[in-house]
């Protein structure tokens, strides 16, 4: 699904990643752990096509195309989606509305036509309930002025609703209370099938507890340095990166 | 409390009068004119809430000054000030709450936002509060800037088009509860400069 090699990209003239590899098969789940500022928002941005990051070097496949050359729409579209770890406040555009917007415009990447207003209320206050979302919160304007667990509710319930073929979720866990953390698990375990990747990443164990990885990766100084299965998270929760 | 409520297209002049206990609203669109409005609130307990959006490009200049006199006590006044300058469209905005000496407990507020759409427009505001009395609570905002480039990333990660993202966060900055027609008209704008 997602085959990164040697991967090099710079912001404001700093490298950030430095040459970092990955492979990401259909189904799986990976999470990547390691200290702070050691460059996993900095690959979740990049992948997503953030434009203040420059790709220097290396090559993206994302489901057999090169992702490098796409827009940020058309990544989107082809069905990779960013979690944010800071959601974006948009005032004045109403949850709802966005989110029936961005709907429309991955079923018209699928050769769908959008849903009528009536259908996607309905499926879209299915989906709400199930990680908490309130009716009034629909009708508030994106991340605007909610708490920064209300905000990875609202970033996890546009996963939900979109039904992307990669999900990338930077810290979902922070922030969360432990009722949430439980609630958001779920709704990532729900989704989880033969045909759908998700990327974790995150500093706590506890997460993983909940959503267990096929894989976890170890990231330092902009590249991977170790890959293990879930039993490595516990060991970093017990030793940190000293040894690193 | 009675409501007045007002509208306005391209107002050029216009003083308005609010007695005592009356809430107006006012809504002004500019479209490339002169405008000068004056609000006076008269009596005690008077409110005004006026709401001003205007739409420069190269062919469509906007000067436009909105003036509010507190002439009797517990009066307010919300100023608020959005538009957006496409093209070489300039738009230059004067706005003054005057509070005059001898009466009490007034509030009077202004906020401006100018999106400026492209590198040869110009957005100027000038800002005035004349406050003669004690016991007044005031404030006064200005920000002109470009459309936030973050958001527009946030929205395309979403995947929107980059059209469909500045359109919707466009329409969201000018949604400050104009009727029907006047939206249209603003959405109109908004389609020829994204
Ligand atoms: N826009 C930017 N401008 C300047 N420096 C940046 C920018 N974005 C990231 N960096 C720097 O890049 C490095 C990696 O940042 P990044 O956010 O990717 O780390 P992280 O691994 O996600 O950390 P955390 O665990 O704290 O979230 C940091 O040193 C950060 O300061
Ligand atoms: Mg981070």
């Amino acid at each position: 699904m997602l085959d990164i090699v040697d991967l090099y990209a710079r912001v404001e003239q700093k490298e950030i990643l430095k040459g970092l590899s990955l492979r990401i098969k259909e189904g799986e789940v990976h999470a990547i752990m390691g200290p702070n500022g050691s460059g996993k928002s900095t690959l979740a941005q990049v992948l997503a096509g953030h434009p203040a990051y420059q790709v220097t070097q290396g090559q993206v496949q994302f489901c057999g195309k090169d992702l490098l050359k796409m827009s940020v729409s058309e990544r989107a579209c082809q069905g990779l989606f960013l979690g944010f770890q800071y959601p974006v406040e948009l005032s004045g555009v109403p949850y709802a509305t966005f989110l029936k917007q961005s709907l429309a415009a991955y079923r018209k990447a699928r050769g769908q036509e959008p849903l009528d207003a009536p259908s996607f209320i309905r499926y879209l206050k299915l989906r709400a309930q199930a990680v908490g979302v309130s009716d009034e919160m629909l009708k508030r304007p994106v991340n605007v002025g909610f708490s920064g667990g209300e905000k990875k509710r609202l970033e996890v319930l546009q996963m939900a609703v979109l039904e992307p073929k990669l999900c990338i979720l930077d810290e979902l866990d922070s922030g969360l209370d432990i009722d949430a953390l439980r609630q958001l698990s779920e709704a990532v375990n729900v989704m989880r099938d033969a045909h759908r990747s998700f990327l974790l990443i995150t500093h706590y164990d506890r997460l993983l507890q909940y959503i267990q990885p096929d894989v976890v990766h170890v990231m330092k100084d902009g590249k991977i340095i170790e890959s293990g299965d879930k039993t490595l998270a516990q060991k970093l929760e017990e030793k940190g990166y000293a040894d690193y | 409390m009675p409501i007045i409520k007002k509208s306005f297209v391209n107002l050029v002049e216009e003083s308005l009068h609010v007695p005592a206990h009356t809430h107006m609203q006012l809504y002004c669109l500019q479209m490339g004119s002169r405008g000068h409005l004056t609000v006076s609130l008269d009596g005690e307990g008077a409110r005004a809430d006026i709401q001003v959006a205007y739409l420069s490009d190269t062919q469509h200049a906007n000067d436009f000054t909105c003036e509010v006199y507190h002439k009797a006590s517990q009066t307010i006044s919300h100023q608020n000030i959005v538009g957006g300058a496409a093209q070489a469209g300039q738009a230059h905005i004067n706005s003054l709450i005057h509070i005059q000496e001898g009466v009490a407990r007034c509030e009077g507020y202004q906020q401006h936002k100018g999106l400026l759409l492209s590198p040869d427009a110009l957005i100027s505001c000038v800002p005035e509060l004349n406050i003669y009395a004690e016991d007044v609570i005031c404030t006064h905002g200005s920000a002109i800037g470009a459309l936030d480039k973050l958001a527009l990333f946030y929205m395309c990660s979403r995947g929107l088009s980059e059209q469909e993202a500045k359109k919707m966060l466009l329409l969201g900055f000018f949604d400050i509860g104009f009727e029907k027609e006047a939206l249209q008209q603003i959405e109109k704008w908004v389609e020829s400069y994204v």
